[in-house]
């Protein structure tokens, strides 16, 4: 479980958001600029919101009444980016790999994936000796979400990240992130300004504009039983 | 024609030994420079680029003023019994001395070039800040910390100017290649000098040559199908 309570002071406008969010996809959707990315990097640690609060499965991320921000290192959280954000001179192995030696979290109830278990789930195996300007823009995708994936974190955080992709990549690897979020079953935090995607993909919708935050409950077809995940807490 | 072989193996060593030392330098100076926010920077940034655009008299008088023994350094150092002035260790700091902004601001332009989303990525996959200086800053930007060791290993093989104020030309224990050049020459001892300037000539052709062709080695290796 998720709770998050934040304010962030941003050139143009404050950013507000406060929302609870369990198991599932959370789409945060919205204009360019309305402070999407900002709030998924201040989930993830890279930006500090001025006040507010968030934890994550019983874990505080930040308080800033308690003075408390946790570094993104320990945060446990998985960050595809925009542009996918590959190491280029790492192989694709290399990659997946690359937050394996930092984070050992041996207990837990999630079993323990091994390389090759997340390279063959994403169906990247017979690229991992390929460095990431030899793959396509689908390909990398999958890396990216592999090397999150693979440190096993407790929420993974989605930026636009079909940008790139044309339509028809698009369509096949949306589904992908639907059945990899139900396979992991881990909160997923998925950004676009695609309110056609954001209608197919979220079981809860966060519309966020000038960083003022509306909130819709959706009952898809891909998770007809949304539960009480997604309760609004206003 | 006797005596050109000191003259190039102390140009070696102090052109080896200022450059190790430079390239750490350099490197940590352009990183604090790009990465961390402090206030001043601007005239630091001014300062470190001084050496390479006054002549390199002025860079040696002002050594001079500071590792003379009435000068701060120089102080310092005599209350350790140390004198530096013309000892091969002074060939050495003028030679670091005017080829630190070379490798400065190649370091600078290199680490710029480095996107700033792959550090951040590695943080959010739990890697330490050192561990992201090693793995992913460096590795990226080596092209331009590689231009800067060999411009100012080259820097510092014909440092000249501030070398001849600060260490002198003494045969056998200061006298460096592009001294000795001088001496030979003002003394007319053509051979010499023409031996001299012709290693240095070989020695530079090669260096530019290998230096090229190894990048061009690299580059097909790692960025193979950079785009496709």
């Amino acid at each position: 479980m998720l709770t998050v309570r934040l304010r962030k002071k941003l050139p143009d406008f404050t950013l507000e958001a406060r929302f609870e969010w369990g198991d599932g996809i959370l789409v945060v959707s919205g204009p360019s600029g309305a402070g999407k990315t900002t709030l998924l990097d201040c989930l993830a640690g890279l930006q500090h919101p001025d006040e507010g609060r968030a934890e994550l499965g019983g874990r505080v991320l930040f308080d800033s009444e308690r003075g408390i921000s946790v570094p993104p290192q320990k945060r446990g959280i998985g960050y595809v980016f925009q542009n996918y954000a590959l190491f280029p001179h790492l192989t694709v192995k290399g990659n997946a790999m690359y937050g394996l030696r930092s984070r050992c979290k041996c207990e837990g109830n999630r079993y323990r994936l091994s390389v090759l278990e997340v390279l063959e789930v994403l169906r990247i195996t017979h690229l991992q000796d390929r460095y990431p300007a030899q793959l396509s823009g689908g390909e990398q995708q999958r890396v990216a979400l592999a090397r999150a994936l693979m440190t096993e974190p407790d929420l993974l955080l989605l930026d636009e990240p079909w940008c790139a992709l044309d339509e028809e990549t698009r369509a096949a690897v949306q589904e992908e992130v639907v059945d990899l979020q139900r396979r992991w079953q881990i909160p997923f935090i998925l950004v676009t300004h695609d309110r056609r995607e954001a209608e197919i993909l979220g079981e809860m919708i966060l519309h966020l504009d000038r960083g003022k935050q509306r909130l819709e409950r959706r009952h898809t077809a891909v998770n007809p039983c949304p539960a009480e995940a997604g309760r609004d807490v206003w | 024609m006797d005596g050109w072989l000191p003259p190039v193996l102390l140009s070696l060593r102090i052109a080896v030994v200022a450059t190790a030392v430079v390239f750490c330098l350099g490197t940590l100076a352009a990183w604090a420079m790009v990465k961390l926010r402090w206030p001043g920077k601007q005239v630091v940034d001014a300062l470190f680029t001084l050496p390479l655009v006054v002549p390199p008299t002025v860079t040696g008088f002002v050594l001079l003023l500071l590792l003379g023994r009435k000068g701060p350094l120089g102080r310092l150092l005599g209350l350790g019994g140390v004198e530096i002035l013309f000892t091969w260790w002074a060939g050495v700091i003028a030679s670091a001395v005017v080829a630190f902004p070379l490798m400065y601001s190649a370091a600078r332009a290199g680490l710029q070039s480095v996107d700033e989303t792959l550090e951040k990525a590695a943080r959010t996959l739990g890697a330490s800040e050192a561990r992201i200086f090693f793995t992913v800053t460096l590795p990226l930007a080596w092209p331009g910390l590689g231009a800067g060791l060999v411009l100012s290993f080259a820097r510092a093989l014909g440092e000249f100017g501030a070398t001849l104020m600060v260490a002198g030309n003494i045969p056998g224990k200061t006298q460096t290649v592009p001294t000795a050049i001088w001496a030979a020459a003002e003394a007319g001892d053509m051979r010499t000098a023409g031996l001299l300037v012709g290693i240095m000539l070989v020695f530079g052709f090669s260096a530019t040559w290998a230096s090229r062709a190894w990048s061009e080695w690299r580059f097909g290796k790692h960025m193979q199908a950079r785009r496709r």
